[in-house]
């Protein structure tokens, strides 16, 4: 499966959500879609899963256009943050009629972890709490089988354990099965392990994509005198910069370039913290 | 043809719960008017309607199926254009159905009138403007059309507000209160009138149809790009 996304950009009345974003992925992979709150990922990944139209691009999926295009759309399952069953139906109903509209539908790897959950297939969406709907969408995500995966923050409400099942499942899933995951989560230190490419977006644009395991060489962390980190950094992409008592520490895209500077230490930077320093570079220029 | 028996299962389960309590309270209240009626009909005439609170909760139901089921619908991947058909096909079997429920209670009050005597029970129904006798297929047929344009307008005034949003839609109905307004103005009501009671009640069958027709292409149209959120 090959995701294209064309020059892709959407405009809603008072805010450009999406800018000129260009990138392909290519699967079966877990793919971490991330970026701090209002970086326009919910909008792509609803994009991508054919609900809304793009304003300029396209976004295509082996070649092809996926908006109202059905038999696109059936290889695509999209786990939503909310709104992805009918209130009054009941949680055996909403696994039947997802087996109706996914081709490669698991039903009894379905009613599997509906035990694993520990759902009632009698109870009615309406009176599930937060954590057992997320559940219920993670198990129509996993039991879907289609070779697009998207969980866009599959397990708000789910506890530690729940979380961890999910990791679980997702690792055991790529095993097993092997299909294009793209997991958009803010709960990145705990699921930065399962990612095998990372795609940050920052206000609407596409900040980096990468494989994980190039991550530690691309962005680092320099930290030593003022002096000799302005002398360090120059030529490179500043992330974050900050100095604290006589101490520089400077957060910086190197492209795989090496950085050759003395009194420095050269650090690595989580992805964790890159979105946090991505937040503060926001702030500091929304406040300036 | 699985995809439309999968959006079938989810439209009748999703309107399932709404429908029953509709139809047990309609049927209380007919059983309870039925009842005061042998027991009270000397001394006072009964009225019973079946098919025009089915109309406004029909009108009512499709005012609201945009919202609930649209976006549910295009995350399990079907396009605008399956979504509006298996719409309209469920329309057309929803319609069906109450037709025949309300034809079949029809029979049946009239069967139970006849068999305990009670005889001055009114059971008002528009097929009463064209044939007194209450034919069976003729209530079917124009409940059909009648529930069937009901659902299809009760649809229109929600996409309009779908897409419009809320300014857009109180306008839409602003300007639909004006049409009886000009109506008045240039006289035109007598000449409509004029036509209606003449027309027979296959043309007036065809020409709500056609309308019907009419709507569901100006919606289809309406939503071929729609998004999964409303305006």
């Amino acid at each position: 499966m090959i995701i294209e996304a064309r020059n892709v950009s959407k405009s809603y009345t008072h805010k450009q959500a999406l800018e000129n974003i260009n990138f392909t992925i290519e699967g079966p992979k877990i793919i971490g879609f991330l970026g701090h709150n209002g970086a326009g990922k919910t909008t792509f990944l609803n994009m991508l899963a054919g609900l809304f139209s793009a304003t300029e691009g396209e976004i295509c999926v082996n070649g092809e256009n996926v908006f109202n295009a059905p038999h696109v759309l059936s290889e695509i399952c999209f786990v939503a943050e909310s709104g992805n069953f009918q209130d009054e139906m009941t949680v055996a109903q909403s696994l039947k009629a997802n087996s109706f509209f996914y081709p490669k539908w698991d039903e009894d790897f379905a009613k599997e972890l509906l035990q694993v959950f520990a759902l009632n297939p009698k109870d009615k969406v309406k009176s599930l709490s937060k954590g057992m709907v997320s559940a219920l969408g993670i198990i129509t995500g996993f039991a879907s089988h289609a070779a697009i995966t998207i969980f866009d923050e599959p397990y708000i409400g789910l506890d530690a354990a729940g979380r961890n099942t999910f990791y679980d499942l997702l690792i055991e899933q790529q095993a097993e099965n092997p299909r294009l995951f793209l997991l958009s989560t803010h709960l990145i230190d705990e699921a930065s392990a399962l990612f095998e490419e990372i795609l940050i977006l920052h206000e609407g644009k596409l900040l980096l994509q990468k494989d994980a395991d190039e991550w530690p060489q691309h962005v680092v962390a320099v930290k030593g005198s003022p002096n000799h980190v302005e002398q360090a950094i120059e030529g490179f992409e500043v992330i974050y910069k900050q100095s604290f008592m006589h101490e520089m520490t400077a957060v910086l895209f190197t492209n795989g370039k090496e950085i050759e500077a003395e009194n420095i230490t050269i650090g690595s930077v989580s992805l964790q913290d890159m979105l946090v320093y991505l937040s503060k570079k926001k702030k500091v220029g929304s406040t300036r | 043809m699985n995809v439309l028996k999968g959006s079938f299962y989810v439209f009748f389960q999703s309107y399932k719960k709404q429908n029953i309590i509709f139809w047990c309270i309609l049927f209380s209240i007919v059983f309870l008017s039925f009842f005061l009626d042998s027991f009270f009909g000397k001394y006072i005439s009964f009225a019973i309607t079946i098919s025009i609170p089915v109309y406004i909760f029909y009108s009512t139901m499709a005012s609201k199926i945009l919202n609930r089921t649209m976006p549910y619908f295009l995350k399990l991947g079907l396009s605008r254009i399956q979504y509006v058909l298996h719409l309209g096909l469920f329309f057309l079997a929803w319609s069906i159905a109450g037709a025949f429920i309300i034809a079949c209670t029809h029979e049946i009050i009239t069967f139970f009138s006849e068999l305990l005597d009670v005889k001055d029970i009114i059971i008002i129904h528009p097929v009463l403007l064209f044939d007194t006798t209450q034919p069976f297929m003729l209530i079917v047929a124009l409940d059909f059309v009648l529930l069937l344009f009901c659902l299809i307008s009760g649809l229109l005034l929600n996409v309009v507000f779908y897409r419009l949003g809320t300014i857009g839609g109180y306008s839409f109905i602003g300007i639909l209160a004006l049409i009886p307004i000009v109506m008045v103005i240039f006289e035109w009501y007598t000449p409509l009138f004029e036509v209606l009671s003449k027309a027979s009640v296959f043309s007036i069958l065809s020409s709500l149809l056609l309308m019907t027709f009419l709507i569901y292409s100006v919606i289809t149209g309406a939503l071929r790009k729609a998004s999964a959120i409303p305006a």
